[in-house]
């Protein structure tokens, strides 16, 4: 069964093919037209974000300046901001792709209701121009990275997390947006939790790092295993496979939230043109 | 308002494969009594909805360059017809075939992002509309010159007048060269030269051999554009045959449930006077009552003019032996 409401979603991706690319730039553009700093933007207020943490726990809590983390029975120190930096940059895409990406359908209603358009692809061509914002802050990231603790292999990984990070949250989409297609109550929801979310991930302290039992349930958090993953490849120089626990409980999840998006996006599609 | 006189229609083989097949179509709404039932409609059905069933069973075999209007009162399912037909609602039951490209002038705005120019949306729309890049590069000039907005195409769409964003909708919309036109009403843009401009080129695009649906309140201009009409009522498709008959049909139907509703009326009105105790305040109903007579004899009039009209017309088309494809009327 799961096959055969793929194959709608593939359908839908294949009718459409390079047209997908040229929508997500649209897309990029549609959110930063009419500003005079334009796509600076996207750079800026992260990098707010992040100062505004530093502060609050560099200088404002003095005691915080350095993060150690245990890795193969060593322990490690690293600079906190450093430590936060590899955090934010993937949290900065996944907190967008819950919020915005739950908010896909709805916010592009026109597609729906007005023409025959390929529903799916809406959260893929906003998934990609998240993703391309994601990757200029990547790089800069990178330079950062670089300069401070030093480049290795290991950071080529980056190439297995950031495909499957946006893979997971363009599931996620799948399930969110259709369901707040039909009613706001979710999207509200989803917004209200958002900074809870924040503080349940190891965006700015160490997950690993907690009392028992809370670190085992840390685990569970898939945003912890990207946040994980990103300093997996830049700063622990550890492979995503060595910590077998923690990426075999992501792998349920996967492939949970999967099967649970085809369904939901399958059971609601015909449906939402009606409802929106 | 002559611009459709004289048209080189293209000949219709009716033994081809139709480019719309609409077969045994059923659609129905449900009305949800609040948000919170719809909430929960998300993870359950809910136990007694309000269902509006918007078609019911409805037959449709349109053959390439054919040119056919929908005639029916607000609510009888012409609009959630053409939705199917342009693929944007899916029926419940039956199936809709659509072999080719629709474009629709129903929502010529739609699709338009802002703060885009115009010169990007025509971009933006092409491509939602599924047009491929070098196609796109193809119309452009076309749609600019159609459009009439001179510098303007490079402004962001937001300072556009409604006027002009309506214009720059419809010259993308007819310029892609569809297989299937589906128009509702649009013809209503902008000032009269333009609005000439407009059935200029739905009557270039007819005569090459494309499909059009038209709907309007305006039969008169259906009868202009279309050959062949339906008639649909409360979701069900009643008659379908050529435009003057099928306006003709349109009018007896309409003038017949007008009577039986006055009459309905009018009967309420009676037995509230003839009820009437002592005291009780009937000056009102007397006062309406001749009226409704005197509207009722007027139906009446008109019913048996077009009843006429209709019985002429058929007599001079088929003679004695009539043959609609759909009519589900008694007469």
């Amino acid at each position: 069964m799961i096959i055969v409401f793929l194959r709608d979603i593939i359908n839908e991706h294949k009718s459409f093919g390079k047209r997908i690319f040229v929508l997500a730039k649209t897309e990029l553009v549609k959110t930063y037209k009419g500003a005079a700093i334009g796509p600076l933007w996207a750079v800026v207020k992260p990098a707010f974000t992040l100062f505004v943490y530093w502060f609050a726990f560099t200088i404002g809590i003095k005691k915080l300046g350095h993060v150690d983390v245990e890795i193969h029975n060593h322990v490690l120190s690293f600079d906190r901001f450093l430590f936060m930096l590899v955090g934010f940059i993937p949290w900065f895409f996944i907190s967008e792709s819950i919020t915005k990406g739950a908010k896909d359908i709805r916010s592009h209603r026109q597609y729906v209701t007005k023409i025959n358009f390929p529903v799916s692809t809406i959260m893929t061509f906003t998934s990609l121009s998240r993703i391309y914002v994601h990757l200029a802050l990547s790089m800069i990231m990178y330079v950062i990275v670089a300069f401070m603790w030093g480049t290795s292999w290991y950071n080529l990984q980056i190439f297995f997390y950031m495909p499957l990070m946006f893979l997971f949250f363009l599931f996620l989409s799948w399930s969110t947006a259709p369901m707040c297609a039909f009613s706001p109550d979710l999207e509200n929801a989803i917004t209200s939790i958002m900074s809870g979310i924040f503080w349940l991930t190891g965006v700015i302290y160490n997950s690993y790092d907690l009392p028992a039992p809370l670190d085992k349930i840390m685990l569970f958090n898939p945003i912890n295993f990207f946040v994980n993953g990103y300093r997996n490849s830049f700063l622990y120089n550890r492979f995503f496979f060595e910590f077998k626990t923690e990426f075999f409980i992501f792998l349920a999840e996967f492939i949970a939230l999967f099967i649970l998006g085809v369904f939901n996006y399958n059971r609601l599609r015909k449906k939402i043109p009606d409802v929106l | 308002m002559s611009n459709f006189d004289n048209m080189q229609r293209v000949e219709v083989d009716m033994t081809s494969e139709p480019i719309i097949k609409i077969d045994n179509v059923c659609k129905t709404y449900t009305l949800y009594k609040s948000d919170q039932e719809r909430f929960f409609a998300l993870f359950k059905k809910p136990k007694n909805p309000i269902i509006h069933k918007a078609l019911d069973h409805v037959c449709l075999e349109i053959r390439r360059g054919e040119s056919v209007g929908l005639m029916g009162d607000n609510g009888c399912g012409k609009s959630t017809l053409l939705k199917t037909i342009t693929g944007v609602t899916f029926p419940d039951e039956g199936t809709v075939t659509v072999n080719g490209m629709v474009a629709a002038l129903l929502e010529l705005t739609a699709g338009f992002s802002m703060d885009m120019t115009g010169r990007e949306n025509i971009y933006l729309k092409g491509y939602i509309l599924g047009l491929s890049e070098d196609k796109i590069k193809e119309i452009e000039e076309a749609v600019i010159d159609f459009a009439e907005l001179g510098d303007y195409i490079d402004q962001p769409v937001r300072t556009y007048s409604s006027g002009m964003r309506v214009r720059l909708g419809f010259a993308i919309n007819v310029n892609i060269s569809p297989d299937i036109l589906v128009i509702d009403e649009a013809l209503a843009v902008g000032d009269a030269a333009f609005k000439a401009k407009c059935r200029n080129k739905i009557r270039d695009i007819m005569e090459s051999g494309v499909t059009v649906l038209y709907v309007s309140h305006n039969a008169s201009s259906v009868k202009e554009i279309c050959e062949r009409a339906v008639y649909m009522k409360k979701g069900q498709l009643l008659f379908d045959g050529p435009t003057e008959e099928t306006h003709l049909v349109y009018l007896v139907d309409k003038r017949t449930t007008q009577i039986e509703r006055r009459k309905k009326r009018i009967a309420q009105l009676e037995k509230k006077i003839a009820d009437a105790k002592e005291g009780d305040d009937v000056r009102r109903e007397e006062q309406l009552l001749p009226k409704h007579k005197k509207r009722l004899v007027q139906f009446e009039e008109d019913l048996a003019q077009y009843t006429q009209e209709l019985k002429d017309y058929r007599q001079e088309r088929y003679g004695d032996n009539p043959k609609w494809t759909v009519n589900k009327l008694d007469f």
